[in-house]
Order: structure tokens, then C-alpha cells, then sequence
């Protein structure tokens, strides 16, 4: 019966992924991955799509800059800076392009993006140039 | 900096760049420039006391630096007019 056990488990071993593929154990390593930057920012829209809707536009905010530092973090290879330059790793808005607008919505600009944080908790991000929507999620608020 | 004069400069100097200016209650401006049909981006961000000049070709929402930064609106202006200059 002990050889039995023993066969099994050497085939189970031998059968499955091995590390770094897909198994439990490759999870490690799979942090330690560094990834494109394109597929990073899938990566960080689809886990702001999939969290639970923000409230207000502050939370919508810290729910994609949270979300942001630890995709970077994980697979950009890149170090946070203190002073972020062009390292090659995509850092929250800058304060000083983040309006508040009367109504609480938080509007935040970048070279290629306006991005909105409605009141609710709503998000959208348009490209500057071509005004077409490239995310949005609606808000729990 | 003063967003209006700096772009006041920019559009004497450079019209042919159809510059269009953005400007923050921050202090910090944009202007979004066209040069040789490619599309740039001059940054002024007071917080990091960073005025930069990029290539619009940015495809995350978020903060990437700046392709080159400048100490004087001088050495931007020098560096606009040698893209402008640069061969096909």
C-alpha cells in the first residue's frame, strides 16, 4: 500500500506544471515577471473593473492609483522613484494636473489622456486627441 | 512660470506648430504642439520645477516622465527649433 501512495505521488510530481508555469509554486516567480507596459495597463484596468465600485471620486482615485503602484510594483521591474522621471514605469497623476471641480468630480490630465472621477465613483478616460472613451466604469454612488 | 508669456513665446516663435496651451490653477500648462506632422507635448509641472518636451505618444492615463527635461526656456526653445530642422 506505502509503494502505491509513493508511485502516485511521484506521478502526480512529475505530471504537473512545473514551477513558474501555472502551478501555486510559480506564483513567486510569476511577481517577479516583468511584463510590457500595454499589457500592464490592461492589467490595471481589468482589476479596477473588477474591484467594487467606488463611492465617491476620491475613493474612484485611490482605486486606480492603488491599483496602479501595485502592478508596477509587480511586474515593471522598475523601482518606485521618488522623483518619477522616464524609467519606463507608469506613476499616479502628478498633483498639479489634478482639478476639483464644484461638484467633487476630480478631473486628472496627462500628455495623452483626460481622465474623470465622477462624484459617484465613476470613472472615464478619454484620449486627448481622438475623444474616444479607452475606459470607463460606473460608480457605485 | 508664467503660462501666458511662455506661450505668447511659443506662438511668435513657432506658429507653424499650432500650438494650443493648457493650463492648471496649479501653475502647471501644457502645450500641445505639431511638428513635421508628428504630435509633442511641453510640460511645466511645478512640483518637480519640470519643464519638458515629449512625443505625444503616450498610452497610459498616467505620469511617465518626460522624454527631455530643460533648465531654461532657452535650451527648449533650441531644442523645438533643432526638431523643426531635423531632415525626413
Amino acid at each position: 500500500m506505502t509503494r502505491l501512495i509513493c508511485v502516485l505521488l511521484t506521478l502526480f510530481f512529475l505530471n504537473g506544471p512545473a514551477m513558474g508555469e501555472n502551478s501555486d509554486f510559480g506564483r513567486s516567480s510569476l511577481a517577479a515577471k516583468t511584463i510590457p507596459k500595454a499589457e500592464r495597463l490592461g492589467m490595471v484596468y481589468d482589476r479596477v473593473t473588477g474591484a467594487p465600485a467606488a463611492t465617491t471620486a476620491e475613493e474612484a482615485m485611490q482605486q486606480m492609483h492603488r491599483t496602479l503602484d501595485a502592478v508596477e510594483d509587480a511586474y515593471s521591474g522598475i523601482p518606485r522613484a521618488k522623483n518619477p522621471g522616464l524609467d519606463g514605469r507608469m506613476y499616479p497623476a502628478q498633483t498639479d494636473r489634478i482639478i476639483t471641480g464644484a461638484d467633487g468630480t476630480l478631473t486628472a490630465t496627462s500628455r495623452g489622456h483626460v481622465t474623470t472621477y465622477g462624484p459617484n465613483g465613476s470613472i472615464k478616460v478619454i484620449d486627448r486627441k481622438t475623444g474616444s472613451v479607452v475606459f470607463q466604469k460606473p460608480g457605485g454612488g | 512660470m508664467n503660462s501666458k508669456n511662455f506661450f505668447g513665446m511659443i506662438e511668435s516663435r513657432f506658429p507653424e506648430t499650432t500650438p494650443r496651451l493648457t493650463v492648471f490653477p496649479s501653475g502647471a500648462f501644457m502645450i500641445d504642439l505639431t511638428i513635421r506632422g508628428n504630435s509633442y507635448c511641453v510640460e511645466y509641472l511645478p512640483s518637480g520645477n519640470l519643464l519638458g518636451l515629449s512625443k505625444s505618444e503616450q498610452i497610459s492615463p498616467f505620469f511617465e516622465g518626460v522624454d527631455e527635461s530643460f533648465k531654461t526656456v532657452e535650451q527648449l526653445e533650441a531644442k523645438i527649433t533643432e526638431i523643426m530642422k531635423q531632415k525626413e
